[in-house]
């Protein structure tokens, strides 16, 4: 208890949050990160290895950890594991054919025990093409409404017109915040 | 004179401050004992009315005791679960012993105080070993539909969402049913073999395009498509406008692709030949013997499609393609080769 309240007050006085953000190749993990940062999205390479920003928003310090897709690279995503207070699992809404993928690589994530605290949020991606399912098919698709484990909401975005990524991450740090933060 | 009586005075002063200090020294020792006497006191009772409560002892014994219990049960159920109970049944089934094995893991994470870092891994590893016989004997009794295509998609959705609220009420009673058509493309081939195939510009727009399962099978998409997915290609060559997205290249041989792009992604693919134009950069995961050169496909207002795709005609990086298995930077991957220009087809 008094390292809990000892650690509490560490976290409250920087107000960090570490966010680890997840999906398969292609969903659109590298764009969101820079488009949110408010870089150029146009050069966007597919991730080999990792890409962490810190941003500031709404008074916290969000340490966002974007980790590549690839299969070859999956294996490693439990090195990030540790001390992660947010999960956001980015789906690319327009892939059909690896939805089910998309499903698995999740529910196996969510039985990870370095993850059993951290929120999740779930960003539908690439909602500008007019070609993808909406968030209320993926959430059905991934069984979203079977996860008892955590916190979780999806939202639909696109990360290339940047539509609804900012009320996404509000959400995330607000549910991280009512946990770890004592609220002012 | 006036030194000494001070003195004196100090003297009676520090006799009195002595024997206060042993009294205030008695009281806060008896004090402390009281206390300690009561914490003690307060501990064993809680710990009586825990024991008395769970009528065990929560140590390492009583949850491994408990931990083989409900794993022997979990395993029994799991055994008994057989082909002839029905399908809806059975995956009720199936969710629940996949419920009870994540209380198991919950039970592990919450025992933790008890146990050693090795009995934690232990317990662990077993229950992620028993999850993953659950997952064989589920996708053994309930195999996972095929996916296929059939021709080509409906071309818009509305008709789709018009089913929506439908499909959510089915979904209250049971586990979430697919509907079967979601996880297909909207447009592109399947199964197919020694054909030709094109598709024009407002056929595929901004949608993604699938190619499955051909052989020998030229296909022009003369357009420019969100993306592109690629499976299964034997012997084929498919061409392709500028596409703002992903080209998705899986499971291919001997082909020839033709394509502009974002980016390309390449897997498990042999013997094929890139003719590229890529603004970001592509990439190779589990694949050899492939070769590259710059994109030279033109068509009838190719110009205005890269302008509607907003692809950069001025910067393609065809010729720096990161290997997803070849780590190292000073040496250049054997997986990847450029094709000699004398050896590129001047045109198609």
């Amino acid at each position: 208890m008094g390292l809990l309240t000892i650690l509490k007050k560490m976290k409250q006085k920087e107000k960090e949050v570490r966010l680890l953000m997840l999906g398969l190749d292609n969903a659109g993990k590298t764009t969101i990160l820079k488009k949110f940062n408010g870089e150029d999205i146009s050069t966007i390479s597919p991730t080999l290895g990792f890409n962490i920003k810190t941003l500031e928003h709404r008074g916290f310090k969000l340490n966002v950890w974007d980790v590549g897709g690839q299969k070859s690279l999956r294996s490693y995503w439990r090195n990030y594991f540790e001390s992660t207070d947010g999960l956001i699992w980015v789906v690319d809404s327009a892939d059909r054919r690896r939805l089910l993928d998309c499903k698995q690589e999740l529910h196996s994530l969510l039985l990870e025990e370095r993850l059993a605290g951290a929120t999740l949020l779930v960003f539908a991606n690439k909602q500008d093409l007019p070609g993808s399912l909406p968030a209320d098919d993926i959430r059905q698709t991934l069984e979203l409404d079977d996860i008892k484990t955590h916190h979780w909401l999806i939202i639909g975005c696109s990360a290339v017109t940047g539509d609804n990524l900012l009320q996404g991450i509000d959400w995330l740090v607000s549910d991280i915040a009512s946990r770890i933060f004592t609220m002012d | 004179m006036a030194t000494t009586t001070n003195q004196q005075g100090h003297q009676s002063d520090v006799g009195v401050f002595a024997s206060e200090v042993d009294e205030m020294k008695e009281r806060i020792t008896d004090k402390l004992q009281r206390r300690q006497d009561e914490r003690v006191a307060k501990l064993e009772e809680i710990k009586t009315q825990r024991e008395s409560a769970t009528g065990k002892q929560e140590n390492a014994d009583y949850f491994r005791s408990n931990f083989t219990k409900e794993k022997a049960a979990i395993e029994n159920r799991l055994a008994a679960v057989s082909n002839n109970v029905d399908k809806s049944a059975l995956t009720d089934l199936f969710d629940e012993l996949v419920t009870d094995v994540q209380k198991l893991l919950k039970f592990v994470t919450e025992s933790t105080l008890s146990l050693t870092s090795y009995q934690i891994r232990k317990f662990q590893d077993e229950v992620y070993s028993l999850y993953a016989d659950v997952e064989a004997k589920r996708n053994e009794l309930i195999p996972k539909k095929k996916f296929a295509f059939k021709g080509r998609q409906k071309k818009s959705d509305k008709p789709k969402q018009v089913d929506k609220p439908k499909a959510v009420v089915e979904e209250v009673d049971g586990p979430a049913k697919i509907p079967k058509d979601l996880l297909k493309f909207q447009c592109g081939f399947v199964d197919l073999s020694d054909s030709d195939m094109t598709l024009k510009s407002d056929e595929i727009q901004a949608k993604d395009v699938g190619l499955t399962s051909l052989n020998s099978c030229t296909v022009k998409l003369f357009g420019s498509p969100n993306a592109i997915h690629m499976n299964n290609l034997k012997n084929c060559k498919v061409f392709s406008g500028p596409v703002p997205g992903s080209i998705f290249v899986d499971n291919c041989q001997d082909c020839t692709i033709v394509v502009s792009c974002q980016q390309l992604r390449v897997h498990h693919t042999t013997a094929t030949q890139f003719y590229l134009h890529v603004t970001s950069r592509a990439i190779i995961e589990d694949t050899s013997g492939v070769g590259f050169a710059p994109y030279n496909w033109s068509y009838e207002g190719q110009e205005e499609d890269f302008q509607t795709s907003q692809l950069d005609r001025s910067r393609n990086s065809w010729d720096d393609v990161d290997d997803f298995n070849w780590l190292a930077s000073d040496k250049a991957s054997p997986n990847w080769s450029i094709i000699p220009p004398e050896k590129r087809v001047a045109s198609w």
